[in-house]
Protein backbone atom coordinates (compact mmCIF):
# COMPACT_ATOMS: atom_id res chain seq x y z
CA UNK A 1 0.00 0.00 0.00
CA UNK A 2 2.69 2.41 1.53
CA UNK A 3 4.67 1.43 -2.47
CA UNK A 4 1.67 2.82 -4.23
CA UNK A 5 1.73 6.02 -2.44
CA UNK A 6 5.28 6.36 -3.17
CA UNK A 7 4.29 5.59 -6.83
CA UNK A 8 2.52 8.45 -6.82
CA UNK A 9 4.91 10.67 -5.81
CA UNK A 10 6.99 9.91 -7.83
CA UNK A 11 9.37 7.61 -5.69
CA UNK A 12 9.31 4.29 -7.42
CA UNK A 13 12.99 3.68 -7.73
CA UNK A 14 13.80 4.42 -11.74
CA UNK A 15 17.24 4.18 -10.39
CA UNK A 16 20.95 2.67 -12.11
CA UNK A 17 21.42 0.27 -9.28
CA UNK A 18 19.82 -2.38 -11.40
CA UNK A 19 21.36 -1.45 -14.55
CA UNK A 20 25.09 -1.62 -12.72
CA UNK A 21 23.80 -4.98 -10.90
CA UNK A 22 22.79 -6.04 -14.42
CA UNK A 23 26.12 -5.05 -16.32
CA UNK A 24 28.17 -6.71 -13.55
CA UNK A 25 26.64 -9.96 -13.42
CA UNK A 26 26.87 -10.00 -17.28
CA UNK A 27 30.83 -9.18 -17.52
CA UNK A 28 31.23 -11.70 -14.33
CA UNK A 29 30.45 -14.39 -15.81
CA UNK A 30 32.21 -14.02 -18.85
CA UNK A 31 35.21 -13.08 -16.38
CA UNK A 32 34.90 -15.80 -14.66
CA UNK A 33 35.03 -18.39 -17.60
CA UNK A 34 37.80 -16.38 -19.44
CA UNK A 35 39.99 -16.69 -16.19
CA UNK A 36 40.95 -20.39 -17.49
CA UNK A 37 41.29 -21.28 -20.93
CA UNK A 38 41.81 -24.92 -19.88
CA UNK A 39 38.19 -24.94 -19.52
CA UNK A 40 37.22 -24.30 -23.17
CA UNK A 41 39.26 -27.35 -23.75
CA UNK A 42 37.67 -29.62 -21.48
CA UNK A 43 34.34 -28.40 -22.81
CA UNK A 44 35.17 -28.83 -26.33
CA UNK A 45 36.40 -32.36 -25.40
CA UNK A 46 32.86 -33.41 -23.46
CA UNK A 47 31.17 -32.41 -26.63
CA UNK A 48 33.02 -33.98 -28.94
CA UNK A 49 32.56 -37.55 -26.93
CA UNK A 50 28.58 -36.81 -26.89
CA UNK A 51 28.36 -35.69 -30.61
CA UNK A 52 31.02 -38.16 -31.69
CA UNK A 53 27.94 -40.94 -30.57
CA UNK A 54 25.82 -39.34 -33.17
CA UNK A 55 27.56 -38.16 -36.15
CA UNK A 56 31.54 -37.78 -37.38
CA UNK A 57 32.65 -34.39 -36.93
CA UNK A 58 36.04 -32.47 -37.71
CA UNK A 59 37.58 -32.10 -34.73
CA UNK A 60 39.90 -29.74 -36.42
CA UNK A 61 37.56 -27.48 -37.72
CA UNK A 62 35.52 -27.30 -34.55
CA UNK A 63 35.19 -23.77 -33.39
CA UNK A 64 33.79 -22.96 -29.46
CA UNK A 65 33.54 -19.62 -28.14
CA UNK A 66 31.73 -17.69 -25.45
CA UNK A 67 30.15 -14.58 -27.32
CA UNK A 68 29.21 -11.50 -25.00
CA UNK A 69 25.90 -9.70 -26.98
CA UNK A 70 24.51 -6.76 -25.18
CA UNK A 71 22.02 -8.33 -23.10
CA UNK A 72 23.53 -12.02 -22.45
CA UNK A 73 26.26 -14.18 -22.85
CA UNK A 74 26.44 -17.46 -25.19
CA UNK A 75 27.99 -20.10 -26.26
CA UNK A 76 28.89 -20.53 -29.89
CA UNK A 77 30.18 -23.78 -31.54
CA UNK A 78 30.44 -23.92 -35.02
CA UNK A 79 31.62 -27.93 -35.52
CA UNK A 80 31.61 -29.31 -39.09
CA UNK A 81 29.39 -32.59 -40.05
CA UNK A 82 31.07 -34.68 -41.90
CA UNK A 83 28.36 -37.52 -42.21
CA UNK A 84 25.82 -39.16 -39.92
CA UNK A 85 25.84 -42.21 -37.90
CA UNK A 86 23.50 -44.98 -39.41
CA UNK A 87 22.80 -46.26 -35.93
CA UNK A 88 22.19 -43.16 -34.71
CA UNK A 89 19.65 -42.13 -37.37
CA UNK A 90 17.58 -45.35 -36.99
CA UNK A 91 16.56 -44.40 -33.34
CA UNK B 1 64.55 -7.61 -12.73
CA UNK B 2 66.52 -8.67 -9.59
CA UNK B 3 68.83 -6.34 -8.46
CA UNK B 4 72.47 -8.38 -7.75
CA UNK B 5 74.07 -5.10 -7.78
CA UNK B 6 73.72 -1.99 -5.69
CA UNK B 7 75.19 1.29 -5.39
CA UNK B 8 75.55 2.13 -1.72
CA UNK B 9 76.36 5.50 -0.12
CA UNK B 10 77.69 4.82 3.28
CA UNK B 11 80.24 6.71 5.16
CA UNK B 12 83.29 5.67 3.91
CA UNK B 13 81.71 6.99 0.55
CA UNK B 14 80.15 4.92 -2.36
CA UNK B 15 80.45 1.53 -1.94
CA UNK B 16 79.99 -1.39 -4.71
CA UNK B 17 78.03 -4.50 -3.10
CA UNK B 18 76.73 -6.97 -5.35
CA UNK B 19 75.38 -11.45 -4.74
CA UNK B 20 78.57 -13.25 -4.40
CA UNK B 21 76.15 -15.90 -5.38
CA UNK B 22 76.15 -15.03 -9.18
CA UNK B 23 78.18 -14.96 -12.06
CA UNK B 24 80.67 -12.54 -13.38
CA UNK B 25 79.33 -12.13 -16.79
CA UNK B 26 75.92 -11.43 -14.75
CA UNK B 27 77.43 -9.02 -12.41
CA UNK B 28 79.03 -6.92 -15.16
CA UNK B 29 75.92 -6.82 -17.17
CA UNK B 30 74.36 -5.14 -14.30
CA UNK B 31 76.85 -2.67 -13.38
CA UNK B 32 76.99 -1.62 -17.41
CA UNK B 33 73.52 -1.22 -17.30
CA UNK B 34 73.71 0.79 -13.98
CA UNK B 35 76.34 3.03 -15.05
CA UNK B 36 74.61 3.43 -18.43
CA UNK B 37 71.52 4.66 -16.71
CA UNK B 38 72.78 6.95 -14.13
CA UNK B 39 75.31 8.76 -16.48
CA UNK B 40 74.54 12.07 -14.70
CA UNK B 41 75.05 10.97 -11.60
CA UNK B 42 77.76 9.68 -11.69
CA UNK B 43 80.03 12.46 -12.92
CA UNK B 44 83.99 12.25 -13.64
CA UNK B 45 86.30 12.03 -11.06
CA UNK B 46 83.53 9.74 -9.03
CA UNK B 47 85.52 7.25 -6.67
CA UNK B 48 83.49 3.85 -6.13
CA UNK B 49 84.84 1.81 -3.37
CA UNK B 50 84.29 -1.92 -3.89
CA UNK B 51 83.08 -3.71 -0.95
CA UNK B 52 85.18 -6.38 1.02
CA UNK B 53 83.07 -9.30 0.17
CA UNK B 54 83.34 -9.35 -3.17
CA UNK B 55 87.14 -10.19 -3.89
CA UNK B 56 86.45 -13.92 -4.82
CA UNK B 57 87.12 -13.13 -8.56
CA UNK B 58 90.12 -13.58 -10.35
CA UNK B 59 92.92 -11.16 -10.89
CA UNK B 60 91.43 -10.48 -14.54
CA UNK B 61 88.19 -10.20 -13.91
CA UNK B 62 89.11 -7.79 -11.19
CA UNK B 63 91.22 -5.95 -14.15
CA UNK B 64 88.37 -6.30 -16.13
CA UNK B 65 86.20 -4.30 -13.55
CA UNK B 66 88.16 -1.49 -13.33
CA UNK B 67 88.55 -0.73 -17.15
CA UNK B 68 84.78 -0.92 -17.13
CA UNK B 69 84.50 1.78 -14.43
CA UNK B 70 87.53 3.98 -16.18
CA UNK B 71 85.56 4.08 -19.32
CA UNK B 72 82.77 6.08 -17.27
CA UNK B 73 85.62 7.91 -15.74
CA UNK B 74 85.40 6.83 -12.33
CA UNK B 75 88.25 5.03 -10.15
CA UNK B 76 87.15 1.77 -8.63
CA UNK B 77 89.18 1.25 -5.57
CA UNK B 78 90.01 -1.86 -3.87
CA UNK B 79 88.50 -2.38 -0.13
CA UNK B 80 90.44 -0.54 2.25
CA UNK B 81 92.60 -2.87 4.85
CA UNK B 82 90.77 -3.92 7.91
CA UNK B 83 92.55 -1.56 10.37
CA UNK B 84 90.49 -1.70 13.72
CA UNK B 85 90.99 1.86 15.81
CA UNK B 86 92.79 3.32 12.99
CA UNK B 87 90.54 6.30 12.25
CA UNK B 88 91.59 7.46 8.85
CA UNK B 89 91.13 3.92 7.64
CA UNK B 90 87.35 4.74 7.82
CA UNK B 91 86.88 7.50 5.44
CA UNK B 92 87.71 8.44 1.87
CA UNK B 93 90.60 11.02 2.10
CA UNK B 94 89.50 14.38 2.54
CA UNK B 95 91.40 15.37 -0.18
CA UNK B 96 89.64 13.04 -2.81
CA UNK B 97 86.33 14.83 -1.52
CA UNK B 98 87.63 18.31 -1.94
CA UNK B 99 88.73 17.38 -5.26
CA UNK B 100 85.34 15.54 -6.56
CA UNK B 101 83.68 18.48 -8.67
CA UNK B 102 80.36 19.95 -8.28
CA UNK B 103 77.05 18.64 -9.64
CA UNK B 104 74.71 20.94 -11.00
CA UNK B 105 71.15 19.55 -11.47
CA UNK B 106 68.90 21.70 -13.66
CA UNK B 107 65.49 20.29 -13.25
CA UNK B 108 63.23 19.30 -9.87
CA UNK B 109 63.83 15.94 -8.63
CA UNK B 110 60.50 14.32 -8.17
CA UNK B 111 59.66 11.61 -5.54
CA UNK B 112 61.40 8.73 -5.84
CA UNK B 113 64.26 9.97 -7.62
CA UNK B 114 67.54 9.88 -5.99
CA UNK B 115 71.03 11.56 -6.75
CA UNK B 116 74.31 10.24 -5.22
CA UNK B 117 77.09 12.58 -5.63
CA UNK B 118 80.55 12.20 -4.01
CA UNK B 119 80.90 16.20 -4.38
CA UNK B 120 78.67 19.22 -3.67
CA UNK B 121 75.32 19.23 -5.44
CA UNK B 122 73.57 22.38 -6.86
CA UNK B 123 69.80 21.81 -7.85
CA UNK B 124 68.81 24.17 -9.99
CA UNK B 125 64.70 23.07 -9.24
CA UNK B 126 62.65 21.86 -6.21
CA UNK B 127 63.42 18.64 -4.34
CA UNK B 128 59.83 17.27 -3.99
CA UNK B 129 58.54 14.97 -1.07
CA UNK B 130 59.81 11.35 -1.14
CA UNK B 131 63.06 12.67 -3.26
CA UNK B 132 66.44 11.80 -2.31
CA UNK B 133 70.10 13.98 -2.60
CA UNK B 134 72.98 12.69 -1.05
CA UNK B 135 76.13 13.91 -1.24
CA UNK B 136 79.66 13.86 -0.32
CA UNK B 137 79.71 17.94 -0.30
CA UNK B 138 77.56 20.94 0.02
CA UNK B 139 73.93 20.47 -0.92
CA UNK B 140 72.04 23.80 -2.59
CA UNK B 141 68.96 23.66 -3.70
CA UNK B 142 67.58 26.32 -5.55
CA UNK B 143 63.78 26.44 -5.19
CA UNK B 144 61.77 24.58 -2.36
CA UNK B 145 63.14 21.28 -0.62
CA UNK B 146 60.83 18.76 0.54
CA UNK B 147 62.61 15.79 0.13
CA UNK B 148 65.38 14.12 2.05
CA UNK B 149 68.58 15.79 1.97
CA UNK B 150 72.30 14.33 3.17
CA UNK B 151 75.28 16.45 3.13
CA UNK B 152 78.27 15.31 3.78
CA UNK B 153 77.41 11.32 3.71
CA UNK B 154 81.54 10.46 4.07
CA UNK B 155 81.25 11.97 7.42
CA UNK B 156 82.22 15.59 6.62
CA UNK B 157 80.54 17.66 9.47
CA UNK B 158 81.27 20.90 8.05
CA UNK B 159 78.81 20.36 5.28
CA UNK B 160 76.13 22.37 4.63
CA UNK B 161 72.51 22.10 3.48
CA UNK B 162 71.65 25.73 2.03
CA UNK B 163 68.11 26.07 0.15
CA UNK B 164 65.43 28.75 -0.79
CA UNK B 165 62.98 27.44 1.06
CA UNK B 166 63.86 24.79 3.69
CA UNK B 167 60.72 22.79 4.36
CA UNK B 168 62.74 19.32 4.32
CA UNK B 169 61.39 16.23 5.61
CA UNK B 170 64.74 15.31 7.12
CA UNK B 171 67.76 16.82 6.73
CA UNK B 172 71.21 14.26 7.49
CA UNK B 173 74.57 15.82 7.66
CA UNK B 174 77.63 13.50 8.01
CA UNK B 175 76.01 11.08 10.19
CA UNK B 176 73.60 13.20 11.96
CA UNK B 177 69.62 13.26 11.07
CA UNK B 178 66.96 15.51 12.16
CA UNK B 179 63.57 15.65 11.46
CA UNK B 180 61.52 18.48 10.57
CA UNK B 181 58.60 19.44 13.61
CA UNK B 182 55.11 18.31 12.87
CA UNK B 183 54.19 21.59 12.63
CA UNK B 184 56.89 23.64 10.34
CA UNK B 185 56.55 27.18 9.51
CA UNK B 186 56.80 28.28 6.65
CA UNK B 187 60.39 29.97 6.17
CA UNK B 188 60.46 33.83 4.30
CA UNK B 189 63.88 33.53 3.38
CA UNK B 190 67.37 31.67 2.50
CA UNK B 191 67.87 29.22 5.08
CA UNK B 192 71.34 26.88 5.77
CA UNK B 193 71.68 23.89 7.98
CA UNK B 194 74.54 23.21 9.53
CA UNK B 195 76.34 21.51 12.34
CA UNK B 196 76.93 23.44 15.61
CA UNK B 197 78.19 21.76 18.80
CA UNK B 198 76.88 18.44 17.54
CA UNK B 199 73.46 18.96 16.26
CA UNK B 200 72.06 19.91 13.22
CA UNK B 201 71.14 23.77 13.33
CA UNK B 202 69.23 26.01 10.63
CA UNK B 203 69.55 29.49 10.40
CA UNK B 204 69.37 32.57 7.80
CA UNK B 205 71.92 32.02 5.05
CA UNK B 206 75.18 34.05 5.14
CA UNK C 1 52.16 -15.44 17.92
CA UNK C 2 49.91 -12.77 15.99
CA UNK C 3 48.26 -12.64 12.97
CA UNK C 4 48.94 -11.09 9.67
CA UNK C 5 46.13 -9.50 7.23
CA UNK C 6 46.09 -8.45 4.42
CA UNK C 7 44.20 -5.67 2.96
CA UNK C 8 43.53 -5.23 -0.52
CA UNK C 9 41.67 -4.72 -3.85
CA UNK C 10 42.58 -4.80 -7.24
CA UNK C 11 41.26 -1.85 -7.94
CA UNK C 12 43.12 1.65 -7.09
CA UNK C 13 41.66 4.09 -5.41
CA UNK C 14 38.89 2.14 -3.32
CA UNK C 15 40.71 2.88 0.21
CA UNK C 16 43.11 0.39 1.19
CA UNK C 17 45.32 2.25 2.88
CA UNK C 18 42.79 4.36 4.88
CA UNK C 19 41.35 1.69 6.16
CA UNK C 20 44.72 -0.08 7.11
CA UNK C 21 45.34 3.12 8.72
CA UNK C 22 42.11 3.05 10.59
CA UNK C 23 41.50 -0.56 11.35
CA UNK C 24 45.71 -0.40 12.82
CA UNK C 25 45.04 2.37 15.07
CA UNK C 26 41.55 0.85 16.11
CA UNK C 27 43.42 -2.21 17.22
CA UNK C 28 46.15 0.02 18.90
CA UNK C 29 42.80 2.05 20.75
CA UNK C 30 41.53 -1.62 22.38
CA UNK C 31 45.10 -2.11 23.10
CA UNK C 32 46.63 -4.37 20.98
CA UNK C 33 50.36 -4.17 19.64
CA UNK C 34 50.00 -3.75 15.78
CA UNK C 35 52.23 -2.94 13.08
CA UNK C 36 51.19 -1.21 9.73
CA UNK C 37 53.21 -2.97 6.71
CA UNK C 38 53.38 -0.53 3.33
CA UNK C 39 53.95 -2.91 0.87
CA UNK C 40 53.35 -0.50 -2.16
CA UNK C 41 57.09 -0.37 -3.04
CA UNK C 42 57.77 2.97 -4.68
CA UNK C 43 54.44 4.21 -4.19
CA UNK C 44 54.22 4.65 -0.44
CA UNK C 45 51.47 5.99 1.09
CA UNK C 46 50.70 5.08 4.44
CA UNK C 47 53.21 7.07 6.16
CA UNK C 48 51.76 10.30 4.69
CA UNK C 49 47.97 9.51 6.09
CA UNK C 50 49.66 8.59 9.03
CA UNK C 51 51.21 11.80 9.82
CA UNK C 52 54.83 10.15 9.79
CA UNK C 53 56.31 10.70 6.47
CA UNK C 54 59.19 12.60 8.28
CA UNK C 55 60.08 10.38 10.62
CA UNK C 56 61.38 7.68 7.78
CA UNK C 57 65.07 6.75 7.99
CA UNK C 58 64.82 3.07 6.54
CA UNK C 59 61.87 0.97 4.85
CA UNK C 60 60.83 -2.01 3.68
CA UNK C 61 63.63 -2.46 1.50
CA UNK C 62 66.51 -2.27 3.88
CA UNK C 63 65.16 -4.86 5.80
CA UNK C 64 64.95 -7.33 3.22
CA UNK C 65 68.14 -6.42 1.78
CA UNK C 66 70.03 -6.15 5.51
CA UNK C 67 71.16 -2.88 5.34
CA UNK C 68 69.48 -2.55 8.66
CA UNK C 69 67.57 -4.77 11.18
CA UNK C 70 64.14 -4.56 11.29
CA UNK C 71 63.76 -2.65 14.91
CA UNK C 72 65.42 0.17 13.20
CA UNK C 73 62.80 0.61 10.74
CA UNK C 74 59.67 0.59 12.51
CA UNK C 75 58.35 3.81 13.27
CA UNK C 76 56.40 4.49 16.31
CA UNK C 77 53.14 6.67 16.31
CA UNK C 78 52.69 9.75 17.54
CA UNK C 79 49.86 9.13 19.27
CA UNK C 80 49.40 5.46 20.20
CA UNK C 81 52.30 3.63 22.08
CA UNK C 82 51.54 0.28 20.46
CA UNK C 83 51.34 1.23 17.22
CA UNK C 84 53.85 0.88 14.66
CA UNK C 85 54.66 1.88 10.70
CA UNK C 86 56.87 -0.61 8.11
CA UNK C 87 56.84 2.17 5.22
CA UNK C 88 57.90 1.07 2.06
CA UNK C 89 60.66 2.16 -0.31
CA UNK C 90 60.32 5.16 -2.10
CA UNK C 91 63.33 4.94 -4.74
CA UNK C 92 63.11 1.46 -5.21
CA UNK C 93 60.53 -0.83 -7.55
CA UNK C 94 58.37 -3.90 -6.75
CA UNK C 95 60.85 -6.29 -7.60
CA UNK C 96 63.27 -5.11 -4.82
CA UNK C 97 61.44 -7.62 -2.84
CA UNK C 98 60.24 -11.46 -3.28
CA UNK C 99 57.18 -13.55 -1.51
CA UNK C 100 60.00 -15.41 0.02
CA UNK C 101 61.06 -12.30 1.54
CA UNK C 102 58.11 -11.18 2.93
CA UNK C 103 56.67 -14.03 4.06
CA UNK C 104 60.09 -14.00 6.91
CA UNK C 105 59.49 -10.69 7.02
CA UNK C 106 55.78 -11.40 8.43
CA UNK C 107 57.51 -14.07 10.41
CA UNK C 108 59.68 -11.82 12.65
CA UNK C 109 56.63 -9.06 12.87
CA UNK C 110 54.16 -12.20 14.13
CA UNK C 111 56.73 -12.82 17.45
CA UNK C 112 56.36 -9.22 18.10
CA UNK C 113 52.97 -7.94 17.52
CA UNK C 114 49.47 -8.92 18.19
CA UNK C 115 48.62 -8.09 14.55
CA UNK C 116 50.56 -7.38 11.59
CA UNK C 117 48.32 -4.97 8.96
CA UNK C 118 49.54 -4.92 4.98
CA UNK C 119 48.85 -2.54 3.26
CA UNK C 120 48.49 -4.01 -0.55
CA UNK C 121 48.95 -2.17 -3.88
CA UNK C 122 46.67 -2.24 -6.37
CA UNK C 123 46.83 -4.31 -9.18
CA UNK C 124 47.49 -8.15 -9.53
CA UNK C 125 51.20 -7.99 -10.38
CA UNK C 126 54.64 -8.63 -8.50
CA UNK C 127 53.36 -6.14 -6.07
CA UNK C 128 50.03 -8.46 -5.17
CA UNK C 129 51.53 -11.32 -4.83
CA UNK C 130 54.24 -10.00 -2.38
CA UNK C 131 51.67 -8.55 -0.19
CA UNK C 132 49.52 -11.70 0.05
CA UNK C 133 52.41 -13.92 0.37
CA UNK C 134 52.69 -13.81 4.23
CA UNK C 135 49.23 -13.09 5.30
CA UNK C 136 47.14 -15.54 7.39
CA UNK C 137 43.97 -13.68 6.30
CA UNK C 138 42.87 -11.06 3.29
CA UNK C 139 40.43 -8.40 3.97
CA UNK C 140 39.07 -7.09 0.52
CA UNK C 141 38.03 -2.92 0.15
CA UNK C 142 35.61 -2.61 -2.57
CA UNK C 143 33.42 0.12 -3.35
CA UNK C 144 29.39 0.06 -4.79
CA UNK C 145 31.16 0.82 -8.42
CA UNK C 146 30.61 -1.85 -11.26
CA UNK C 147 34.54 -1.49 -11.77
CA UNK C 148 35.58 -1.74 -8.00
CA UNK C 149 33.18 -4.91 -7.36
CA UNK C 150 34.32 -7.24 -11.10
CA UNK C 151 38.26 -5.94 -9.65
CA UNK C 152 37.34 -7.39 -5.76
CA UNK C 153 35.73 -10.80 -7.62
CA UNK C 154 39.07 -11.53 -9.30
CA UNK C 155 41.39 -10.61 -6.22
CA UNK C 156 38.84 -12.95 -4.71
CA UNK C 157 39.68 -15.72 -7.13
CA UNK C 158 43.37 -15.00 -7.06
CA UNK C 159 43.60 -15.12 -3.65
CA UNK C 160 41.78 -18.80 -3.84
CA UNK C 161 44.19 -19.68 -6.41
CA UNK C 162 47.24 -18.81 -3.37
CA UNK C 163 45.13 -21.03 -1.08
CA UNK C 164 43.75 -17.94 0.70
CA UNK C 165 40.56 -18.85 0.80
CA UNK C 166 37.49 -17.07 2.87
CA UNK C 167 38.40 -13.50 2.73
CA UNK C 168 36.11 -11.01 3.94
CA UNK C 169 34.38 -7.86 2.33
CA UNK C 170 34.21 -4.26 3.64
CA UNK C 171 31.78 -2.22 1.33
CA UNK C 172 33.48 1.48 1.27
CA UNK C 173 32.27 4.86 0.64
CA UNK C 174 28.39 3.75 0.49
CA UNK C 175 25.82 6.69 0.29
CA UNK C 176 22.37 6.19 2.03
CA UNK C 177 21.10 8.58 0.06
CA UNK C 178 22.23 7.47 -3.24
CA UNK C 179 20.66 3.49 -2.15
CA UNK C 180 17.42 4.67 -1.38
CA UNK C 181 17.09 6.15 -4.60
CA UNK C 182 18.14 3.01 -6.20
CA UNK C 183 21.23 4.98 -8.03
CA UNK C 184 23.73 3.11 -5.55
CA UNK C 185 24.19 -0.89 -5.52
CA UNK C 186 23.24 -1.95 -1.68
CA UNK C 187 24.86 -4.21 0.35
CA UNK C 188 23.15 -7.30 -0.61
CA UNK C 189 23.35 -6.93 -4.35
CA UNK C 190 27.25 -6.87 -3.72
CA UNK C 191 27.10 -9.20 -1.58
CA UNK C 192 24.82 -11.29 -3.84
CA UNK C 193 27.60 -11.05 -6.63
CA UNK C 194 30.52 -11.76 -4.85
CA UNK C 195 29.58 -14.31 -2.24
CA UNK C 196 32.05 -13.48 0.21
CA UNK C 197 31.10 -12.54 3.87
CA UNK C 198 30.61 -9.28 4.98
CA UNK C 199 33.23 -7.45 7.43
CA UNK C 200 31.85 -4.00 7.34
CA UNK C 201 30.19 -0.86 6.00
CA UNK C 202 31.89 2.37 5.41
CA UNK C 203 29.79 5.19 4.97
CA UNK C 204 30.85 7.79 2.84
CA UNK C 205 32.29 10.87 4.82
CA UNK C 206 33.97 13.95 3.99
CA UNK C 207 36.05 13.99 7.53
CA UNK C 208 38.37 10.82 6.03
CA UNK C 209 39.68 14.23 3.48
CA UNK C 210 40.20 15.87 6.25
CA UNK C 211 41.86 13.62 8.34
CA UNK C 212 44.13 12.63 5.55
CA UNK C 213 45.03 15.87 5.19
CA UNK C 214 45.91 16.13 8.75
CA UNK C 215 47.67 12.73 8.75
CA UNK C 216 45.32 11.51 11.56
CA UNK C 217 43.38 8.46 10.87
CA UNK C 218 39.87 9.28 11.17
CA UNK C 219 38.60 6.71 13.64
CA UNK C 220 40.30 8.65 16.44
CA UNK C 221 37.63 11.52 15.23
CA UNK C 222 34.32 10.45 17.32
CA UNK C 223 32.75 13.00 15.28
CA UNK C 224 33.54 10.81 12.18
CA UNK C 225 30.50 8.55 10.48
CA UNK C 226 33.03 6.43 9.71
CA UNK C 227 34.81 6.16 12.76
CA UNK C 228 32.07 3.97 14.13
CA UNK C 229 31.79 1.53 11.17
CA UNK C 230 35.64 0.99 11.38
CA UNK C 231 35.75 0.16 15.29
CA UNK C 232 33.35 -2.04 14.86
CA UNK C 233 35.16 -3.88 12.22
CA UNK C 234 38.15 -3.70 14.38
CA UNK C 235 35.80 -5.80 17.00
CA UNK C 236 34.36 -8.22 14.18
CA UNK C 237 38.12 -9.18 13.01
CA UNK C 238 39.34 -9.86 16.77
CA UNK C 239 36.08 -12.35 17.23
CA UNK C 240 33.21 -10.48 18.47
CA UNK C 241 29.75 -10.76 16.80
CA UNK C 242 29.16 -6.71 16.17
CA UNK C 243 25.67 -6.15 14.66
CA UNK C 244 25.43 -3.78 11.02
CA UNK C 245 25.11 -0.45 11.93
CA UNK C 246 22.31 1.38 10.86
CA UNK C 247 22.42 3.48 7.38
CA UNK C 248 19.36 5.16 7.71
CA UNK C 249 20.07 9.24 7.35
CA UNK C 250 17.55 12.10 6.70
CA UNK C 251 14.70 9.88 5.79
CA UNK C 252 12.36 12.84 5.16
CA UNK C 253 8.72 12.32 5.88
CA UNK C 254 8.25 8.86 4.21
CA UNK C 255 11.26 7.15 5.21
CA UNK C 256 10.17 8.10 9.07
CA UNK C 257 6.37 6.38 8.24
CA UNK C 258 8.32 2.98 6.81
CA UNK C 259 10.15 3.05 9.99
CA UNK C 260 7.30 3.84 12.31
CA UNK C 261 5.48 0.80 10.02
CA UNK C 262 8.75 -1.50 10.52
CA UNK C 263 9.33 -1.23 7.09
Amino acid sequence: MLDMIMKMFGKESAGSKDIAKERLRLVLVHDRVNVSPQFMEVLKDDMIKVISNYMEINEKEMEVNLTNTNSSVALVANIPVQRMKRGAQKD
Amino acid sequence: MREDVVFKGSRDGLQLVFNEAVEFDIVMEQIKAKLESAVNFFTKGTIVQMSSDLTGFTQDQQLELIHLFKNYGITLKEPPAEQPGNPSSSGLPSVETELAQTLVVTRTLRGGQEIVHNGSVIIMGDVNPGAKVTAGGDIIVHGACRGIVHAGFSGNMDASITAERLLASQIRIANLISRAPDNLDKPERVETARIKDGIIVIGPAN
Amino acid sequence: MGEVIVVTSGKGGVGKTTTTANLGTGFALMGKKVVLVDADIGLRNLDVVMGLENRIVYDLVDVTEGNCRLKQALIRDKRYETLYLLPAAQTRDKTAVSPDQMRQLCQDLVQEFDYVIIDCPAGIEQGFKNAIAGADRAVIVTTPEVSAVRDADRIIGLLESEGKSNPKLIVNRIRPKMVKKGDMMDIDDIIEILAVDLLGIIPEDEYIVISTNRGEPAITNPVSLASTAYKNIVRRLMGENVPLMSLETNDGFFGKIKKILGM
